[in-house]
């Protein structure tokens, strides 16, 4: 009734619409038309009300017009968006001073040289994350490379002094897939989202997924014909992601390896900086320009220069970030208790 | 889709193999753990080898009242019966062993568990990994599969795009025989001097994407024993005493 009630006020606050009697409307409930979108959607409108074509096209436009300014800002900006806490307080202040806090639907990406750490910060992000946020939250960490390890998790909530069963409890919150191909990978996500969408199951509860490594998904593909093959599946992956993000607010953080310059070609150039300075290492993304477009917020993990012997000692770089500050680094440490 | 949660896979836990190694088991929460695909790198002479045949012999005895065996590809005809003899005689000696397993295996019969196959070339390795999942049906306790020297074989080969082929080729055998039968992998590599920034860093060969797939890299150095995949990322670990 209060959908009818507004398209019959939207179509009288039109200038063409004002003509229209209570007769066309009863006629348009009839067929069954109750809201604005349905009017405008409408085929055959002008036999429906035995109106010129002219008409009733005037009064879609009008109403289109109408109902485009109608939409209040305030009404989007009105839920306040929910920050989820990375449980690194230095990530946090890094992430506050860009301007870019982990939300949900953010999709982020993670890029570190092999055995920088990568792994391991999801390892602690999933470890926060579930200690931070309530209860029905949960986390999907896909596990492409073979590298998830429950023990480890199992160490690092152990030494933020937790009892046995609100460990198992949080435990119990982070589920684990194993997808080591791209098409696994693929499937696993396409299926979460059929389920999503029908609604059934505990997987509503998911909030934040965890890829790890996705380059080890596809590191396999080796011919011209496998690499197209690549392409297209970095496509599908994105178009998952995305409705996953956009429809049902799940958070993304993606590992991806880079592979440097070679810095034996680049030391034999003998030629300084600047060389390679243009060419700048992480340039060297391994997925190429299209999926660079994808993540609104790409961060690097790199090994702290001049650390000497302490090799514990990491730089996390926002390498891009789609709505505001690119600059921005912070220093992390590796210890007993994941990354801090 | 199978769906685990963490707490379900920490108390599904599986038998590890011990390295005998004290410093690194500890590290490595008891052993090596099922289902990953560990590499051993160091320079010739090291204990490679050495570490592997301990291992072939350790899977024999896990905790939990199992026995596995293990699977054997040699590249390089490093594999030596006898010393391996002389490890299982070693072994069995040993007093708390026949307690763990219930009943105390002989040496031959701990033998007769380790099962090898010999290589010369590139393409026998891959014939021989293509194979095992016969040999793993006739056997299906096996647990452990060694290659000693996948650089050996990889290396055999003159063009390096051969080489990159066949070592994914090789990864992806290795991943979808992991996937099924739940296996630990356990491969050796050798380390060379890279030039990088004008100084000269010891690194393990077969590249990048390699090191990308293996998921650990242990290190056997003189002395020291390492975790890490790069030079500069490795975390020193414990002593060796030899």
């Amino acid at each position: 009734m209060e959908a009818n009630r507004d398209l019959q006020s939207a179509i009288f606050a039109t200038e063409t619409g004002k003509q229209l009697s209570e007769y066309h409307i009863k006629l348009l409930q009839k067929q069954n038309i109750r809201t604005v979108e349905e009017f405008v959607q409408a085929n055959k409108l002008h036999k429906i009300l035995a109106l010129s074509i002219d008409t009733t096209e005037e009064i879609k436009r009008e109403i289109l017009d109408l109902c485009v300014r109608r939409i209040k800002l305030n009404s989007i900006y009105k839920s306040k968006p929910i920050n989820y806490s990375t449980g690194i307080e230095e990530l946090d202040n890094l992430l506050d001073a860009i301007g870019q806090p982990l939300r949900p639907g953010r999709v982020w990406e993670l890029v570190g040289e092999n055995d920088v750490g990568k792994t391991e910060l999801l390892h602690t992000l999933a470890a926060s994350f579930v200690c931070k946020q309530e209860d029905n939250q949960q986390v999907l960490f896909v596990d492409t490379n073979l590298d998830f390890d429950s023990e480890r998790l199992d160490e690092i909530l152990r030494e933020k002094q937790l009892n046995e069963e609100a460990i198992d409890n949080y435990l119990d919150r982070i589920n684990v897939i194993k997808a080591c191909s791209a098409e696994a990978l693929l499937a696993a996500l396409k299926e979460l989202l059929q389920q999503l969408e029908s609604s059934k199951g505990s997987f509503s509860r998911i909030k934040l997924i965890l890829i790890d490594s996705l380059t080890s998904c596809y590191i396999l593909y080796r011919s011209n014909y496998e690499r197209n093959k690549g392409r297209s599946f970095l496509t599908e992956l994105t178009m998952v992601i995305r409705k996953l993000a956009v429809e049902h607010g799940i958070a993304f953080i993606i590992g991806n390896a880079t592979f440097g310059l070679d810095e034996e070609s680049a030391d034999d150039d003998e030629e300084p900086l600047c060389h390679t300075g243009a060419l700048n290492p992480e340039d060297f993304n391994y997925l190429g320009d299209y999926w660079s477009s994808v993540c609104t917020l790409i961060l690097s993990l790199e090994l702290a220069e001049d650390s000497g012997k302490e090799n514990s000692l990491r730089v996390l770089k926002v390498l891009k970030n789609s709505c505001g500050i690119e600059e921005g680094s912070c220093w992390l440490r590796l210890t007993d208790a994941g990354i801090i | 889709m199978e769906l685990k949660t963490a707490k379900c896979l920490k108390y599904a836990k599986s038998p590890k193999i011990a390295t005998d190694i004290k410093g690194l088991d500890t590290v490595l929460g008891g052993g090596l753990k099922q289902g990953k695909l560990y590499e051993l790198v160091g320079r010739s002479g090291c204990g490679k080898t050495q570490l592997c045949m301990r291992l072939c012999l350790n899977v024999q005895l896990c905790k939990y009242g199992y026995t596995g065996k293990a699977l054997y590809f040699d590249t390089r005809k490093d594999f030596n019966p006898a010393r391996l003899k002389e490890l299982a005689e070693e072994l069995a000696a040993r007093p708390n062993v026949g307690h763990m397993s219930g009943l105390a295996p002989t040496a031959t019969e701990m033998l007769r568990n380790v099962f090898y196959v010999d290589c010369h070339t590139a393409a026998q390795l891959v014939a021989g990994l293509l194979n095992c999942h016969k040999y793993l049906e006739r056997q299906p306790n096996i647990k452990l599969i060694i290659v000693d020297s996948i650089s050996f074989a990889i290396r055999s080969l003159n063009h390096v795009f051969e080489r990159t082929d066949l070592l994914m080729e090789l990864h992806n055998i290795m991943r979808t025989l992991q996937t099924k039968h739940n296996l630990t992998f356990v491969l050796t590599n050798n380390l060379a001097y890279r030039r990088k920034r004008r100084r000269f860093e010891l690194e393990a060969v077969l590249g990048k994407k390699h090191s990308m797939i293996i998921n650990t890299r242990i290190w056997l150095m003189k002395h020291d024993c390492f975790i890490g995949k790069r030079s500069r990322t490795k975390r020193f670990i414990c002593k060796l005493s030899t």
